[in-house]
Formats: structure tokens, sequence, C-alpha cells
């Protein structure tokens, strides 16, 4: 048996939104979130 | 910074939220977003399977008990403190919000362990072992041990100036990864599955392929030639050649030997063909275990919305012969490979395709 697969639903939790549309929203308007971290200076990424 | 038990207590109440690892947490609410976006039943839910990539919990401070003298001191350890360290814990929480019993996997393998979850709930699915199935992950390497154990294995980008321009994947002069968090969860179904219902289709799953380098415990294999077994067994599963394939999404960390070996191997498979490659943890940073599942969802929006991000601060391109994206274009790919590469030369490549009606 070989079948088709698709994908029919999407949950994130991500630094560019919560949804498809913040994620293309937030794409287009270049808004990424990195910070120094508190720890020893590192960068880090975070939403 | 939001905290994923949060967002899930939103939802609903769930005490055993506590058990959960951060990086559980974000398995746990992305899942949930995907159950709740799903609209199936208790019924069909209780007959979908779950799989679920997952890291170690690296936030490790306080957590143990103390042994000095040859004795033992747990004060203050909650009872069930093992969960959080558990690598199921995710699961078993996601399947108990959700009502969900079916056949299941929680992978460990490292940054490709989200994708490969999608990868073996495609193959489920395809072989006809199921019909449907939930599959990503959740991942934090925030903590101070997070941090320090990347620190360690000089992975990690440790320059000063502005935190927006650190992240360099494919530059001359990238310096490492910038670590970050979240989770992204997806149902496949097989096609008649998804029709019968009149499900909203984001896009299709058309090959899977794996492998592992078993060339050192960290540094990938310098010739990419185990991941480009990955990505040929891909290819193969798709029935697509290399010049069919219209975009790639690199795993690009940023470090030296991550983005030299992948450039190399995007040259050698694709050729004059000249794939674009997109970067996406330049825009998110590196969510570990997560980063597949997390780059697959912005890369089915990107592909829904014909629209393709450059890769933040490349300058210098590391190879010439790569069509890396320096300047966001709104082309229009219809089939795009994904990428991801994990410490203990974990290979994971997976080839999905814009839905069209």
């Amino acid at each position: 048996m070989q079948r088709r697969v698709v994908i029919t639903s999407i949950g994130v939790v991500s630094p560019l939104g919560f949804t498809p549309e913040q994620i293309i929203d937030n794409l287009k308007k270049e808004n990424v979130c990195f910070e120094r971290s508190p720890v020893d200076h590192e960068v880090i990424g975070t939403f | 910074m939001r905290d994923p038990l949060l967002i899930m207590r939103s939802s609903g109440r769930f005490k055993d939220a506590r058990y959960l690892n951060r990086g559980a947490g974000f398995a746990a609410a992305s899942a949930m977003g995907a159950v709740k976006e799903s609209g199936l039943d208790k019924e069909t839910l209780t007959q979908a399977g779950l799989f679920v990539g997952t890291g170690p919990n690296l936030n490790i401070s306080g957590e143990f008990a103390r042994i000095r003298d040859g004795k033992m001191y747990e004060t203050g350890l909650a009872a069930l403190w093992i969960l959080k360290f558990l690598p199921n814990t995710a699961a078993s929480a996601i399947a108990r919000l959700a009502g969900i019993h079916g056949e299941n996997a929680t992978i460990g393998t490292a940054c490709s362990a989200s994708l490969q979850a999608v990868g073996e709930a495609f193959r489920k699915i395809k072989t006809g072992y199921l019909d449907l199935a939930f599959a990503g992950g959740g991942d934090s390497r925030l903590s101070h041990g997070g941090i320090l154990a990347y620190k360690k294995a000089r992975a990690l980008f440790m320059g000063d100036g502005d935190p927006e321009k650190a992240y360099a994947p494919f530059d001359k002069q990238r310096q490492g990864f910038v670590p970050g968090e979240g989770g992204a969860f997806f149902l496949l179904e097989s096609l008649e599955h998804a029709q019968s219902r009149k499900a909203k289709i984001y896009g299709e799953v058309c090959g899977f392929g794996n492998s592992i380098d078993g060339y050192n415990m960290t540094a990938p294999d310098p010739d990419g030639k185990w991941g480009e077994k990955a990505i040929r067994a891909a290819l193969k599963e798709a029935g697509l050649l290399p010049d069919q394939i219209d975009a790639i999404s690199a795993h690009g960390t940023g470090t030296p030997l991550n983005d030299a070996m992948e450039a190399s191997l995007i040259d050698r498979i694709y050729g004059e063909h000249k794939p674009w490659v997109i970067a996406m943890k330049s825009w998110i940073g590196h969510i570990a275990s997560a980063c597949g599942a997390v780059e697959l969802a912005i890369c089915l929006t990107c592909l829904k919305n014909n629209y393709l991000p450059a890769i933040r601060n490349l300058k210098e391109p590391c190879h010439e012969k790569i069509n890396f994206v320096q300047t966001t274009t709104d082309a229009c790919p219809g089939t795009m490979m994904m990428e991801n590469f994990g410490f203990g030369g974990q290979n994971s490549a997976l080839v999905i395709k814009k839905w069209i009606k």
C-alpha cells in the first residue's frame, strides 16, 4: 500500500509567532527577537 | 519571554503541567494547537499516531539530591521530579490531553529529531499502518545548563555587538549558533482521509530520508556523504530528481563545520541546477531537537505565500556556487527539501510540496 500524505493542521509556538498568519507577517516586517543572555553575555533567540 | 506552561493553562487546566520541562511544555502547547485546529472528534483522535522529537532537559540546576559523606539529601525534591527528565514525558502529556492512543514513538536524534518524527509519521501513513498522526517537537536550550553545554562544545556564538547581527549562517565570518526555543506539531493524514472530511491542506509530504554518520560524536562527517545518503533517499522516495527541487531549507547552524559541509553537499547534489537556499535559524535561533518542526511550519507558510526570506546577516557567502537567498523574494517554489543534521552524526531530510487544489 502506498498512499499520498498531506499536512492538515499546524500548531506552532515560535519566535516568529503562534499562527501561520503571524509568521508570514513577522517575516515580512523583519520582526526578530534576539537579545543578550544574562549568562556570560551570550546572545539568545527569544520571543 | 512567554512561558509555554502558561500558554497551556490559558487553554484549560492541566495539573500535570508542573512535571513538564520547558521543552516538553513547548511540545505540548504546540501539539494542542494542532489538535485544536484539526477539529477531530474524540473517537478519531483515539486512532491517531503520535511521533515526538525530543531533546535532553539541560535545566539541571538544583534538581538533584545532594550526596555528601555517603548520605543523600533530597529535601525539596518533588515526588515525580523524574518526569522532567524522561524523554517520553511530552508524549505522555499530549496523549493525556488529546486522548491519542495510536502507534507512537519518542525520537531523540538530537537536532534532527523533530524532522525525523514527521518523517516517521509520514512513513506509517504512507504504508497504511496509520490513517493519521500528530508529529513534531518542542525544545529549549535557554537554561544555564543548556547554554553551558553548547559553550563547552564550542558551538555557540560568543561575540559582542548587536544581538540581531550575531547569527550569520553560511557567511565567511560566521561564529557559531544562537540558541532559541519553541515547538511545532502537525497533523499528517492520508490524502483520502483528509479529503473525506474536507480538511484544509497545507502541503504534501513526499519523501523522507535518514542516516547516521558513524564519524564523530559531535562534528559532522566533513565530506557529508552520509548526509547526502539521507537527502538522496528522500528524493528517491519522492520520485524526484535533484533538478526538480526548487528550494532548500538548510540546517544552516552557523557553525564553521556544519555550514562548510552542508554547502559542499548542496553543490555536489544539485550542481548547476542551483535551487534557492534559505536558513531559518538566522530568524529564530537554533531550537535544537525542535528546529526541524518549527522550520517546517515556517516553510509551509512560505510555500503557501510564495515567499522566501533572506538569510539574515549573510554578507559574504562561504560557497560561491550556492544560490543563497540574500534578498527576500516572492519566488514561487513548488517543492522544498528540508535538511537537519544533529550531534552524533544524525541526518534527516524531508521533501514537501506546495498543495495546489
